[in-house]
């Protein structure tokens, strides 16, 4: 996942200006509040004994960039989720895709955790962002369905519905601390300077401020887990 | 559906390129042993409210944990 993805946004299109196409916002869960930064978010991500958080500069980057980040969090303490406790156990896992082509109608698997063992692994959903880019606004139609322990759930009656909004997000772009949408038709998005993507690498205290070397690739990674039940939370200044 | 306001407008005839976040932070879903999500890319072929083609990219963010430990 990159950090716009982390804060609620698509990826940015072949274009690197930092132009806004909406007003600075945020919540208490995430929020885009600068141009050339000011991203953040509190996603809680447990970890145990240590941690790894690794940035990134995304190809065609110039030598001598600088990052700017933040990462906090607390230690021997609960991740709770919509007022559940999780186990201490629980850690977080992303799961993602890019440009895949759907034929009018198709369905597509967004995730799947059955293993060979039922019962076998718990879990609970945190986030789910999709963009979608299509010759029309007829793929809003379609349905969200959740299949929970062997029992089919329709999540919602239409794209747009999921996300909290309707009729094809009539009320234009929104960020809220539960659900966002981004109408993009031929705009730029705003980009970190010199992130890709991050995955977790191994902290000790706080860091503030650090410099990263530019990589020859790029790749994506899920999120990294760890052992013990405790949390971060990371805020990214530039 | 083809609207416009003083602050939005959307043509469903033209491209469309959307991005949108949901976070299960207030209504949890939890399960126990299995858990899909599916979406469809619309639901006619046909008719006034075709669909067509679509380039989809997703992330998805899940807390898991192994059961009885």
């Amino acid at each position: 996942m990159t950090i716009n993805n982390l804060v609620g946004l698509g990826d940015a299109n072949e274009s690197t200006t930092h132009e806004h196409v909406a007003t600075p916002w945020g919540n208490a869960h995430h929020g885009s509040v600068g141009v050339g930064g000011g991203r953040y978010t509190a996603i809680r991500v447990p970890f145990g004994t240590h941690l790894r958080i690794t940035a990134l500069m995304s190809p065609g980057q110039s030598e001598g960039r600088s990052l700017y980040c933040m990462f906090r969090g607390l230690e021997n303490f609960p991740v709770t989720l919509g007022g559940l406790q999780l186990p201490s156990n629980a850690r977080l896992r992303s799961v993602s895709a890019r440009d895949l082509m759907l034929e009018p109608t198709e369905w597509v698997t967004l995730v799947n955790t059955s293993s060979g063992d039922v019962g076998d692994k718990g879990g609970a959903l945190l986030m789910v962002m999709q963009t979608v880019k299509s010759g029309n606004s007829h793929c809003l139609e379609g349905t969200h369905r959740a299949t929970i322990d062997g029992v089919e759930t329709v999540l919602s009656s239409g794209f747009e519905d999921y996300y909290l909004s309707g009729q094809y997000f009539d009320a234009g772009p929104f960020a809220t601390a539960v659900s966002g949408s981004e109408l993009r038709l031929s705009l730029s998005l705003p980009l970190p300077p010199s992130l890709c993507l991050f995955d977790l690498a191994h902290i000790r205290g706080r860091v503030e401020q650090f410099l990263i070397e530019p990589k020859s690739s790029a790749t994506e990674e899920s999120i990294c887990v760890a052992s013990n039940a405790q949390h971060l939370h990371a805020g990214f200044c530039d | 559906m083809t609207y416009a306001s003083k602050f939005a407008g959307l043509d469903e005839s033209v491209p469309l390129v959307l991005t949108a976040y949901r976070f299960h932070t207030e209504d949890p879903i939890v399960w126990h042993g299995e858990f899909a999500v599916r979406w469809q890319n619309g639901m006619e072929r046909a008719g006034g409210l075709a669909a067509k083609n679509t380039a989809l990219d997703f992330n998805i963010l899940i807390y898991e944990w192994v059961n009885g430990t």
